[in-house]
């Protein structure tokens, strides 16, 4: 059996303001391999690199290149340019974290996670999983709870619920009497299902399916203004 | 307080002495008026019939007896006891006897000058001290039949049949009532102490729940400040969110010592709000609130007992666990009226079976949140991590 957490030949590319963060990922996380870094999406696009996933800060302003994309515009634009993005982020509110998976993340990972959640958040989403933390998690409970993510079996809504109460799939291994690759087969097969609806839905269907009022997302769940496409 | 000292001390307070009490005075009461009734007949009594010392001394004993049952009952502060009901029955069945000698054949009901009938009633009536039913039968049965010899002279004719017979009745009949009904008092006297005692216990060990309670957290958190201490660094490296828990625990522990109710303020009964106002009280741990399936759950008044029992679990992780992730999610259940709240950590956990809860978890969760109906489950895993489920099923 295929260890999933084994790095494989999957090749990933590093887009973020912060040199720091560009110079020292690849080397802390030595078994993955990165094909390039760019401080911009805007640089990234250029080069074009072939890359399975794209690490993704989701803050890339700074005075440097103040006209950066960043945020759900930068999202878009890198999974239009057909690359599985990763959003790397000291970011928390996890309504802004909705909507980073809303506009075509596969996956979130905070900058505090530790190096080993962090290598095996990346290795999840380059494998296509949805990745996001539990108060996220929490949210696509409560859409699937309320009908709105209508699909989704009896084992599957299981490892959902044990992922929003922050269980690992050992954990869940345990009380499910399943193995843990047929749990991350479940968390798969309802990551696209997922994914689908955050990316079909707009910020007042959300609202309505958390029963948050009208507008009360329109601070914490960003969309892509025309203005924001990349030329 | 007062239902406490009473049981403990077993003052006269205590319901069963009184009940006893009452059961003798009413026992003293009914031989001083029957000497009362019987009093007025003495004279002719004596001025009749040709056994006039024989009848004088028959007097005297039934008086020096029923006087002196009624001193041993309020000596004793209870009816007399079996000795005393055996030796009482023997006078009153040798009363009965004699009488068959002193008092003419025509006297023996329906007058005091034959006072025996009467009398012989009184002392049936006095036996309800007597609580072995086969002894009191003994005594009763010897009264009836003594009774039976001292008025079957009577009949003469079949007319005469019902008198003796009702004679007979009265006695069949008013000494078991009085033996039942007193038994009855006894039996709710004994039940009404033990209540006592039993709520007594309960008061007790609420108090010590409560005084648990109320120094549990504020010791946990005064610990992690004196560890904190030795390490040399407290006003640097203590995060404030626990300076302010700190202070919080204080108030309720001078609240508890001032008397009150121990607490600091109400809790939100919203579920949700609940679990978000107290993951503000711990943004030193790495926490994930996830609440949005408990919006619109109203909590009733396990509201402050949960308060409590999450704080303790949350502190139980800052000092135990050593986790990178604590999750605490809230929902209202899917398929069933009720809630769950779990705090999830991925921290050293601990194995179940080997571990002794605490006070923490075993007097703040468990033994507060069970009288709520709330089920407390720990599942943990040395290395892995520790999952608290604190579930509520079914209506309020």
């Amino acid at each position: 059996m295929t260890d999933p957490d084994q790095s494989s030949d999957v090749r990933f590319s590093l887009v973020d303001d912060a040199t720091a963060v560009r110079e020292s990922l690849a080397v802390l996380l030595p078994d993955l391999t990165f094909v390039s870094s760019h401080p911009s999406l805007e640089d990234f696009l250029a080069a074009a690199p072939r890359a399975d996933v794209v690490i993704l800060d989701l803050h890339l302003v700074n005075l440097r290149q103040p006209d950066a994309a960043q945020g759900v515009a930068a999202i878009h634009a890198a999974v239009d340019a057909g690359y599985r993005v990763c959003v790397y982020t000291q970011e928390e509110r996890r309504f802004v974290l909705a909507s980073c998976l809303a506009a075509g993340a596969t996956g979130v990972v905070s900058k505090s996670s530790t190096l080993a959640e962090t290598r095996t958040a990346f290795l999840a989403v380059s494998r296509g999983e949805l990745v996001a933390p539990p108060s996220v998690t929490g949210l696509i409970e409560a859409l699937v709870r309320r009908g709105r993510v209508t699909v989704l079996n009896k084992r599957q809504r299981e490892v959902l619920a044990g992922r929003a109460r922050g269980l690992t799939y050992a954990e869940l291994s345990r009380t499910l009497y399943l193995s843990e690759s047929t749990l991350r087969g479940y968390w798969r097969d309802l990551s696209g299902v997922v994914s689908s609806y955050l990316q079909d839905s707009s910020p007042g269907d959300i609202e309505r399916a958390l029963g948050l009022g009208p507008g009360d997302l329109v601070d914490h769940w960003p969309t892509r203004s025309p203005a924001d496409d990349l030329d | 307080m007062t239902v406490m000292t009473d049981a403990q001390t077993g003052t006269d307070a205590a319901t069963l002495p009184r009940a006893q009490r009452a059961i003798g005075l009413f026992v003293a009461g009914l031989r001083l008026a029957t000497l009362a009734q019987m009093l007025p007949s003495l004279v002719a009594a004596l001025d009749q019939g040709e056994h006039r010392a024989l009848t004088a001394l028959t007097w005297a004993v039934a008086s020096a007896m029923a006087l002196a049952t009624a001193a041993v009952c309020v000596v004793r502060r209870r009816p007399p006891g079996t000795a005393w009901a055996c030796l009482d029955t023997a006078v009153a069945v040798g009363l009965l006897f004699v009488g068959l000698v002193t008092v003419p054949v025509e006297l023996r009901t329906g007058s005091w000058i034959g006072f025996q009938s009467a009398y012989s009633l009184s002392v049936a009536g006095s036996l309800v001290g007597v609580r072995d039913v086969r002894i009191w039968g003994a005594l009763v049965g010897t009264l009836v039949a003594a009774r039976a010899v001292y008025v079957l002279p009577i009949i003469s004719t079949a007319a005469d049949v019902p008198t003796v017979v009702g004679e007979l009745f009265t006695m069949l009949g008013l000494a078991p009532l009085a033996w039942f009904g007193v038994g009855t008092v006894l039996r709710i006297a004994q039940d009404a102490d033990e209540s006592r005692a039993y709520a007594a216990r309960l008061a007790r060990e609420d108090e010590e729940r409560k005084a648990r309670a109320a120094i549990h957290n504020g010791t946990a958190l005064m610990k992690i400040l004196v560890d904190q201490g030795a390490l040399g660094a407290v006003d640097s490296r203590t995060p404030s969110q626990v300076w302010v828990q700190a202070a919080t625990e204080l108030n309720r522990m001078r609240a508890y010592l001032a008397g009150g109710p121990g607490q600091t303020g109400e809790e939100p009964h919203d579920l949700a709000e609940l679990v978000e106002n107290i993951a503000t009280e711990f943004t030193d741990l790495p926490l994930d609130v996830v609440p949005d399936l408990a919006r619109g759950t109203t909590l009733g008044a396990e509201a402050t007992d949960l308060a409590t029992a999450l704080r303790s679990i949350l502190i139980n992780v800052r000092q135990h666990a050593n986790a990178t992730r604590v999750v605490l999610h809230a929902e209202e259940l899917e398929d069933t009226p009720g809630w769950a709240v779990t705090v999830h950590d991925d921290g050293v956990g601990f194995d179940t079976r080997e571990t002794t809860y605490g006070v923490g978890i075993r007097t703040l969760t468990l033994d507060q949140l069970s009288p709520h109906g709330i089920e407390t489950t720990i599942d943990s895993v040395p290395g892995v991590g520790t999952t608290v489920t604190l579930t509520r099923e079914g209506d309020r």
